[in-house]
């Protein structure tokens, strides 16, 4: 190494190419960058239908009847001897297919070695895989629900409290309906808003102005949160949820948000309890959620550690027969 | 319904990055080809998609001269685990993996469109090479940097980005309602019931109601009500685009062929 002649005044500049830093890691740790951290499961309205673990099939159906009950009305006897036909019933079903996900991840033996503290280690990777399962089934969630047949609002014009009204209409009207939750976009969110900001009912009321516009946190109650909520309970005080993510689906031009009241869009899983892996070191099983994670040597590389993280659900559309769907569209 | 396919005589090269737009990237998907090393567009590979109307489902034109009743076509994407799709085994025909999520969708009155028929070229926007509504692009993912192949509409034209933003897209709204009203016009997706249309510009109706009720400023009340009057009054004037007669159903998909897209004439039959 070549000497370094520091003439007087001794300079930092000229002190610390040779004996300083460029820089120093925070002790905070490492951050996590922002993101969408939309926990669908949290919204408790995907049911879980079923398991098909050990049936030996990957399709679950659900069935459902009709024409029972308070739909079916007595047919009034016009004379005391007429006959009184017996009434049919109808029987139906939907159907939640079972596909295969997987995620892996690797380091080397090197990189372990030498690795700095706070580090990015495989096992911290490793247990973040259930909020990585999360936000696989919440992107699921929200292609199953651009595949609802109807819809509210227009591919051509943003959100309005008209969309929201008539969205309110759907459930109002269509008897027999469950308070539903929406899943839309932010930017949706953001139109719905703004078109609020021009109704006197609010602009003439600054409680109902604030309430309606201030940012919220996760939980109200703890004062000490400070994470804007992505979950908006009784939103504008209209009795339905509404939850954003950037995981809805864009098609035609238009945002294919959409709502649905509790159970419509349901799920199935393949619990992974008989999965057998060759290296049970290291093996997570979390079959409520059809997920398995397992480490591997990648490859002929013995200097390398991988996990693969596989999981089996699915995610469907209950029927328009027994659960009130509506995409809730506007434009790009 | 076949997966998608290309023509064989069609020319695949990418346009490349110095192109006035990149919509020469956009290639019909080919679902079979590898990715590109090349022109890698910043966002996350996704899954491929059919396009499927239902009969409840209807738009309103908003470029087009005539106002006109037109189809809400969306995405059934083919996703494992959503809406009915598979996860196929090793080796396994794709259409396996959708086939009986489109059968069942079919049999609830979605009508799907064919991914291998080629878009009239005036429904195609600038510089979009011919072939059918998905089209693919080699790209890296943001998050996982996975490369792969985004799927994206054809009217979805990518447009220049700034470094380290995600790739944007912008929508060619006027070429897209030229091919929906061509669907319309060519059977491939029936005209709505009138009941239907009816319902929905009812609810239009009550849109412009509600504005005509509201204590607005008076400048916003006369732009806000002026919105809300146009929408009701495109929705009351639009027509829809009429069924044809098996000739003018002829004359107008001869239109639409290009010199190349020409059906062969029969060899003659040597004596």
């Amino acid at each position: 190494m070549a000497t370094v002649q520091v003439n007087p005044p001794f300079q930092f500049q000229d002190v610390q190419g040779t004996l300083g830093h460029a820089y120093l890691f925070a002790q905070q740790g490492i951050l996590l960058e922002l993101q969408d951290r939309l926990n669908v499961l949290g919204l408790g309205v995907v049911g879980l239908v079923g398991d098909v673990m050990g049936t030996g099939t990957d399709v679950l159906r659900i069935t459902d009847y009709g024409n029972v009950g308070y739909s079916l009305p007595f047919t009034a006897l016009n004379s005391e001897t007429d006959t009184v036909a017996a009434s049919p019933i109808d029987i139906g079903f939907e159907t939640v297919t079972v596909g295969t996900f997987g995620l892996s991840q690797s380091e080397t033996y090197t990189e372990q070695v030498l690795n700095r503290e706070p580090a990015i280690s495989l096992d911290a990777l490793k247990g973040m895989v259930p909020m990585s399962w999360l936000r696989t089934f919440r992107d699921q969630v929200t292609l199953t629900g651009s595949g609802i047949t109807t819809a509210v609002g227009s591919a051509a014009t943003t959100l309005s409290v008209d969309d929201h009204l008539d969205l309110l209409t759907v459930y109002r009207t269509t008897l027999g309906s469950r308070i539903p939750t929406a899943m839309i976009d932010p930017q949706q969110f953001d139109e719905l808003v703004r078109s609020y900001r021009n109704e006197p009912a609010f602009t003439n009321n600054t409680e109902a102005f604030a309430r309606l516009f201030a940012l919220q946190t996760g939980d109200p109650a703890d004062v000490r949160a400070t994470d804007v909520t992505q979950i908006h309970r009784s939103f504008a005080d209209m009795n339905m949820d509404i939850a954003l993510t950037d995981s809805v689906v864009q098609s035609g031009g238009a945002f294919q948000g959409f709502s649905f009241s509790p159970g419509g869009i349901g799920w199935a899983v393949g619990s992974t309890l008989p999965i057998r892996p060759a290296n049970t070191n290291g093996a997570v099983y979390i079959p409520a959620f059809g997920l398995f994670i397992e480490e591997l040597t990648e490859g002929g590389a013995q200097t390398t550690r991988q996990y693969r993280a596989t999981t089996f659900f699915g995610t469907d559309l209950a029927s328009e027969r027994t659960h009130t769907l509506r995409r809730w569209i506007s434009t790009t | 319904m076949t997966m998608p396919s290309l023509p064989k005589n069609l020319d695949r090269r990418p346009a490349g990055m110095d192109a006035p737009d990149y919509a020469g990237l956009m290639r019909s998907a080919d679902f079979a080809s590898q990715s590109s090393p090349l022109n890698l567009l910043a966002c996350d590979p996704n899954q491929p998609f059919f396009l499927r109307h239902h009969p409840k489902a209807w738009r309103i034109s908003t470029t087009l001269k005539l106002t006109l009743v037109l189809p809400d076509v969306t995405k059934h994407i083919i996703a494992p685990g959503v809406n009915g799709m598979r996860t196929r085994r090793k080796n396994e025909a794709p259409e396996m993996q959708y086939r009986t999520a489109v059968m069942n969708a079919t049999m609830k009155g979605w009508t799907y469109l064919d991914p291998a028929a080629l878009i009239p070229q005036e429904c195609l926007p600038d510089g979009v090479p011919p072939g059918s509504y998905i089209r693919e692009m080699a790209c890296q993912g943001l998050i996982n940097r996975t490369i792969g192949k985004h799927y994206a509409e054809a009217w979805e034209i990518p447009i220049r980005t700034l470094p380290d933003d995600p790739q944007s897209f912008q929508w060619d709204q006027e070429k897209y309602e030229r091919w929906l009203k061509f669907l319309v016009e060519s059977g491939q997706i029936e005209s709505p019931l009138p009941g239907i249309w009816k319902g929905l510009t009812e609810r239009v109706r009550g849109h412009f109601e509600r504005a005509q009720s509201l204590n607005l400023q008076p400048n916003v009340a006369k732009r806000y009500l002026k919105y809300r009057g146009d929408i009701l009054a495109n929705y009351e004037a639009a027509t829809v685009a009429d069924w044809k007669t098996p000739e003018e159903l002829a004359e107008i998909a001869a239109s639409y062929l290009t010199a190349s897209d020409e059906p062969k004439k029969p060899k003659a039959k040597r004596t």
